[in-house]
């Protein structure tokens, strides 16, 4: 279903920029190029390195509720198997599979099964430390405080970058909107004038398809950046 | 005549070879005085010749800024690493690890970017137990915070993990996560705020090629 949806949404993109191009610059060939490109900027940059930071902010959460959770209820509960059962119900499907897997010989085991598909550093550091505390004991909430400490400060440093890239996006989109709404202006309302420029001057033509391509590539550009900085590193800041 | 200060120190730090930086620098400044030459008998207008000189001296210093650049990204990415390690070696103490165990276990999991200086401390720390390997490995940051951290992590070692020294590094560490944090995002977004040009550019040359456009029609008109 997710594949069918996309490949709706990839044919939408190419056929609306094929049209909104024909209809600015008159020439099939241009429009033909430049909404191919568009369509491969969106299927190999725009859509996997959004697909990446919303995959970094969802294991970053995961995370966050799972060393916090299982913690808390280690605090109360001796038994990490038990403590592990109990807070099931407020993880994603695919930890609660491995949660109820039997095959696993011991709690600590699911919990580095867990750490591998989360994939944060810190989920191995709480292995680590959860190791420690099987084989040497002590209160586990002070124990933990410092890594809560930081697994939280992760998840907020994480939703700032985030929320700064989309201020940032809506800022760049939000001009784009108003330089493609002058072009629509002289287009619509000062027609005859646009048309007789454009039949009469090659170098407009093709300023007009400079313009749809530079929004193309810096769209392209931007969702580069977007998903490869900070998102990939998985600092613990 | 051009050359940099501290061109020498960036290439050091980023292990590139200054001989050849240097030759590229020459050779693009020789190509764009030859172009701007043959331009000069071709076209005889000598702005066109100025203009690529000019684009020769631009190309040539974008190569130092390029190095700047990425030297403060390199020294940007360790900061924020230092941070995550620092805090690993938090976690593991408060565990009842000791520092030296503590930093070994770290290494684990520290990102690539000072893998090898942790390696390097652990190493130092193996054969000399005074502060030297801790100032060492502080000189490989800019930050005055991470030469305290690391100075207090020595004194915490031979103070016998004294617990009123463990409690001085949350601050610490509090006070270096949000400098760094602001500091990194200033640097991205000033490199976001570049997009905002984009649509302007690309205005720009749309208005140019209208006039242009227009005055080329009229012309059209005009001599039918």
């Amino acid at each position: 279903m997710k594949g069918f949806i996309k490949y709706i949404i990839s044919f939408l993109i190419f056929d609306i920029s094929f049209i909104v191009i024909v209809y600015f610059t008159k020439d099939m060939l241009v429009s033909l190029i430049l909404s191919l490109l568009s369509l491969l900027i969106f299927a190999k940059v725009i859509m996997p390195n959004y697909k990446n930071a919303k995959n970094y902010l969802i294991s970053v959460d995961e995370a966050n509720q799972f060393i916090n959770s299982l913690t808390v209820q280690l605090s109360v509960t001796p038994s990490l198997e038990e403590a592990l059962t109990n807070i099931s119900f407020c993880c994603s499907k695919q930890i609660q599979e491995i949660i109820s897997n039997d095959t696993f010989e011991s709690a600590i085991e699911k919990i580095e099964q867990i750490s591998y598909l989360i994939n944060q550093p810190l989920m191995y550091v709480f292995v680590t430390e959860l190791k420690v505390y099987i084989e040497q004991g002590g209160d586990i909430l002070n124990l933990s405080s410092q890594l809560i400490n930081q697994v939280n400060h992760l998840k907020s440093s994480a939703y700032l970058f985030t929320s700064i890239k989309k201020r940032k996006l809506r800022e760049f989109s939000t001009v784009w909107i108003f330089s493609l709404v002058s072009l629509l202006y002289l287009r619509l309302g000062l027609e005859a004038y646009y048309m007789m420029v454009l039949n009469h001057s090659v170098l407009f033509k093709y300023a007009v398809a400079f313009l749809f391509l530079i929004l193309i590539l810096s769209y392209g550009l931007y969702f580069k950046r977007y998903g490869d900085y900070y998102m990939e590193k998985g600092w613990d800041i | 005549m051009f050359k940099e200060k501290d061109l020498e120190f960036l290439c050091q730090s980023l292990d590139v070879d200054l001989n050849l930086i240097n030759k590229k620098r020459t050779y693009t400044l020789i190509a764009s005085f030859i172009i701007s030459i043959i331009l000069y008998f071709y076209s005889k207008k000598v702005y066109l010749s100025i203009f690529v000189i000019v684009l020769g001296l631009l190309i040539s210093k974008f190569e130092y800024w390029d190095l700047k650049s990425k030297f403060k990204q390199k020294a940007s990415t360790a900061q924020l690493s230092f941070i995550s390690f620092f805090g690993y070696i938090l976690v593991f103490l408060e565990n009842k690890f000791n520092l030296y165990q503590a930093i070994k276990t770290s290494l684990e999991y520290v990102d690539e970017s000072i893998k090898d200086n942790v390696e390097t401390l652990i190493k130092e720390i193996d054969e000399d137990k005074s502060v030297t390997p801790y100032v060492n490995f502080s000189n490989n940051f800019s930050s005055q915070i991470i030469g305290q951290i690391c100075l207090l992590l020595y004194q915490l070692e031979n103070s016998g993990y004294d617990a009123m020294l463990l409690e001085k590094f949350s601050p610490l560490l509090e006070k270096l996560r949000s400098q760094t944090i602001d500091e990194y995002i200033e640097h991205q977004s000033s490199k976001l705020d570049i997009f905002g040009i984009f649509p302007l550019i690309a205005t720009v040359v749309i208005t140019f090629a209208l006039v242009l456009g227009i005055l080329q029609s009229l012309a059209v008109l005009i001599n039918g």
